[in-house]
Formats: structure tokens, C-alpha cells, sequence
């Protein structure tokens, strides 16, 4: 006979952490406060496309108060992804990131935004993904608006065989609107640097992917940068991005002191991650039975601006 | 921010008396969370459609993001830290552990807040009392079958604990 009973087995298990959620205990990012922690906050594009034919931060960076800016023009040249410098000269997007401040609070650092002079040259843009694969339309980035260049083909079986045994072949378009996942918890990333090493407080569902971008942004060891994901007030996949941490960590590493930059709800919905909208024609081939004989599906989807996460 | 934008006010919260030093714009939200560091009080929005900052002024459940810490002076308010702490629970916190009333746990504070606000005038709430006391306060995870499923056994702990006449 065995002396223990099992402990675990066909027992409920009390819910891991909840009990600090439930009393507030719980320490979410945006709860976490470092001696001399700097505020930061982000300047966004008005266009949906643009060139920054010029842009002078100087009088923002003499204001009293603040600590540090940096802009395309003194921005480190790594990559956060492959299509994604740190800062860039070409806006893609309505609140693309221009420049970031960081500031003693967050008032000084958005009065400082007002000071940075950028002088924009509009381009043309398009925002549907029918159109973007037109000849001629803009291009998002040099080199195409196809995402990896050729369409992801998955097949299985003979379908064309099946569309020959069908009774009946239905087709039919269906459009499903962009969105954002709209995490109670907006994005937030601290930034602090001990020397060489950095140590990044971020929502993320995947410290060691924000590890690697970090690593190859501001061009440095992985192993000297250390990613936290405390508690996360979910995200449903907008929380997938590391600019915002890299901006943190450059702010922190000119001004030496640790950065804070909090996302409000209105940059969450303008410059946030969306769901992709999707485009996609079916066709099936049935029996008169009901039984399907063959599906054809073309889905065009409207990625992000920037593959941060890979190329869907 | 000049000098004369700013005003002192005392301000009691979780039973304990504060004296401030506030300017003109603050929020209690910022009150709360920048200068008293209770940071149970969530930001969701700032702008009343989440429920995160919800706390209880004079037992009243209030958007922290919608109050000017001017207009709460001498007033009384309750966070999510004046009820019980890990290790000593209150019955309501209790009931949303039991019943695993939360998902992310960001919205949790403000949701169980809202609750307590209705306990404390209706000890024996129906379904859409419940459900009505909960609707200034969002749950994206959508856990809300559990979150009043929560509510109703702490009515039942509460009734359990400290019986009617």
C-alpha cells in the first residue's frame, strides 16, 4: 500500500497569483517605481504616410526638466525587426513613432513634444490590402506590399478532383474589419541600464523574443539584457512589440537614469497593434447530400505596418 | 504649473487621514497611485468607460479618473488595498478566488470594489442587481460569467457569516 495519498490529483488547485490580483498586491508595470525614474512620452505621425524632410528636437531637449530625446537623426542604426528601424525618416502610419522624450514627469515630457519641429513631406498611401497589391499602389516598404514576397499557399488533397464530384459549388467574399484587441492594461516598458547591462520591465508574452529584438536594436550582447514580464493585464496579441521598450532603453541609457514610458488608451487605439482585416473568398463544392466535396480559400489580410512578429 | 494652481486638502483613505498637497488637474486616479502609491487602483482609459480606477467615495463607487483630487477633500475613500491582504482575505475577495472570478486580474480591484459598493446596501442581491452594479466596469478577458457567479457566493458567505434577524 502506498503511505502518501496524491496531493494534486482530483483536487482543485487554488489560481497562481490571483490572490495579490484580488487585494492589489499584484505589481503590474505600470505599478513598478525606480529610484530616479524618468517619464517618457512618444511623438506620433498625423499622416498615414510620410517623408521627415527635417526635424529639430533642440528646443525640446533645453527645456527644463527634461532628460533625454532621440530622433531618426541620432536614433542607434539597429533593427527591432527586419522592416522596423528604431526611429525612422519615412512615417507608415497614423502615430508612428517620430521622436520620444523623457522627461522628470509626464507633463514636462509632453510639453517638450510640442517643441520638436518636424517638417513632413506627405506621400501617397493606401490602406485596404486589395489595393496595396495593385500595380502601381504605394509601397509600405521598399521591395512590395506582399509580406514575404509570395502568397502562403497551404493545400491538401486533390481539390480540383473534388470541385469535379461536386452537385453544387457555392461561392461567396467576406470581409472582416480591423481591431484592436483593446487590453484593459495599456502598453507600458520601463528601461534601466547597470553599466552595459540592460533591464527592460515590459508586458510581453514572450520576454525572450523581446530579449532578441532588444539585443538587435541597440546592437548588444542578448545575454546583457534581461526582459520582466511581471503581472500582465492580458493583451490577445497587441502586446507583441518591442519599440517601445527600445525607445525606453535608448532614453534610459542617454539620460542614465531609469525611463517609464505608459501608452494612453487614445495611442492603444491609434498606434496600437490590430487584429488584421481580412478578405477572403471561399468556394465549396457539396453534394446533395451536404457532404463537402472540395474548399477553395483566397484570404487577403491586412498585416501590420511592420513585421514584428514574423511575417503574418 | 505656477504656484497658485495649487491646493491643500485632507483627504482620509482606507481609514487612514492624509494631508495633500495637490494641483488643480490631478485626478484622485493620480492621487492615488503617484503620491500614496496605491497601486491597486488600476489605468485603463482615463476617460470612464473601463472601471479599472473604480473606487468607493463615501462608500460610493466612483471612477478614480473622473475625480479631481479638489473635489474629494474631506472625503472618505476606500481601495482595493483597504480590504483584506493576501494573507488575511475579506469574504468578497474570498468568493472571487473560490470561483476563480478573474482572468488577467486587471480589472479585478475595480470589479470587486463595484461589489462591494452593492453588498454593503444589498446584502441579498438578484442576478440583474448584480449584473447591473458590474456594468460601469468592463472585463476584456470576458470572465464575467464568473465574476457574478463570485459576487453571489460572497452574498452567500456574508449571509452565512453574519446572519439576519
Amino acid at each position: 500500500m502506498p503511505t502518501n495519498q496524491p496531493s494534486i490529483i482530483g483536487k482543485s488547485a487554488p489560481r497562481l497569483r490571483l490572490p495579490e490580483a484580488l487585494t492589489g498586491e499584484a505589481k503590474f508595470v505600470a505599478d513598478i517605481k525606480l529610484p530616479g525614474m524618468l517619464h517618457g512620452k512618444i511623438l506620433r505621425s498625423p499622416y498615414a504616410h510620410a517623408r521627415i524632410a527635417a526635424i529639430d528636437a533642440g528646443a525640446a531637449a533645453r527645456l527644463p526638466g527634461v532628460h533625454a530625446v532621440v530622433t531618426p537623426n541620432d536614433a542607434p542604426h539597429g533593427r527591432v525587426a527586419p522592416d522596423m528601424p528604431i526611429l525612422d525618416t519615412e512615417v507608415r502610419f497614423v502615430g508612428d513613432e517620430v521622436a520620444a522624450v523623457a522627461a522628470d514627469d509626464e507633463e514636462t515630457a509632453q510639453g517638450a513634444l510640442g517643441l520638436i519641429e518636424v517638417e513632413y513631406q506627405p506621400l501617397p498611401f493606401v490602406t485596404d490590402a486589395r489595393f496595396a497589391l495593385e500595380q502601381g499602389a504605394p509601397p509600405v516598404h521598399a521591395g512590395g506590399n506582399l509580406v514575404g514576397g509570395k502568397p502562403l499557399t497551404l493545400a491538401r488533397g486533390d481539390v480540383d478532383d473534388g470541385f469535379a464530384q461536386a452537385d453544387r459549388i457555392f461561392e461567396e467574399t467576406f470581409t472582416t474589419p480591423a481591431h484592436s484587441p483593446a487590453s484593459l492594461e495599456p502598453r507600458v516598458a520601463i528601461a534601466t541600464w547597470e553599466a552595459d547591462r540592460l533591464t527592460v520591465w515590459k508586458v510581453s508574452r514572450g520576454v525572450h523574443m523581446d530579449q532578441r529584438a532588444l539585443a538587435m536594436a541597440l546592437e548588444i550582447p542578448s545575454e546583457t539584457v534581461r526582459v520582466i514580464c511581471p503581472h500582465m493585464g492580458a493583451g490577445y496579441g497587441g502586446k507583441d512589440e518591442t519599440r517601445l521598450a527600445v525607445l525606453a532603453a535608448v532614453l534610459a541609457q542617454r539620460a542614465r537614469r531609469p525611463v517609464k514610458i505608459e501608452l494612453t488608451r487614445e495611442e492603444e487605439i491609434v498606434a496600437g497593434r490590430t487584429r488584421h482585416a481580412t478578405v477572403t473568398t471561399v468556394k465549396v463544392g457539396v453534394k446533395n447530400d451536404g457532404a463537402i466535396t472540395a474548399i477553395h480559400a483566397t484570404t487577403i489580410m491586412l498585416s501590420p505596418t511592420y513585421s514584428t512578429t514574423g511575417t503574418l | 504649473m505656477t504656484a497658485s494652481s495649487k491646493a491643500t486638502i485632507t483627504l482620509t483613505v482606507n481609514h487612514q487621514a492624509h494631508r495633500l498637497e495637490v494641483e488643480h488637474p490631478w485626478t484622485l486616479l493620480h492621487v492615488l497611485r503617484d503620491l500614496l502609491d496605491l497601486t491597486g487602483t488600476k489605468r485603463g482609459c482615463d476617460r470612464a468607460e473601463c472601471g479599472a480606477c473604480t473606487v468607493l467615495l463615501d462608500g460610493v463607487p466612483v471612477y478614480a479618473c473622473q475625480m479631481l483630487a479638489l473635489q474629494v477633500g474631506g472625503r472618505a475613500v476606500v481601495t482595493i488595498e483597504g480590504l483584506g491582504d493576501v494573507q488575511h482575505l475579506d469574504p468578497l475577495q474570498q468568493a472571487f478566488l473560490d470561483n476563480d472570478g478573474a482572468q488577467c486580474g486587471y480589472c479585478t480591484p475595480g470589479f470587486v470594489l463595484s461589489a462591494k459598493a452593492l453588498l454593503d446596501q444589498n446584502p441579498d442581491p438578484t442576478e440583474l442587481e448584480i449584473r447591473r452594479a458590474l456594468s460601469g466596469n468592463l472585463c476584456r478577458c470576458n470572465a464575467y460569467g464568473r465574476i457574478i457567479e463570485s459576487v453571489k457566493a460572497a452574498a452567500q458567505l456574508l449571509s452565512e457569516a453574519q446572519p439576519r434577524p
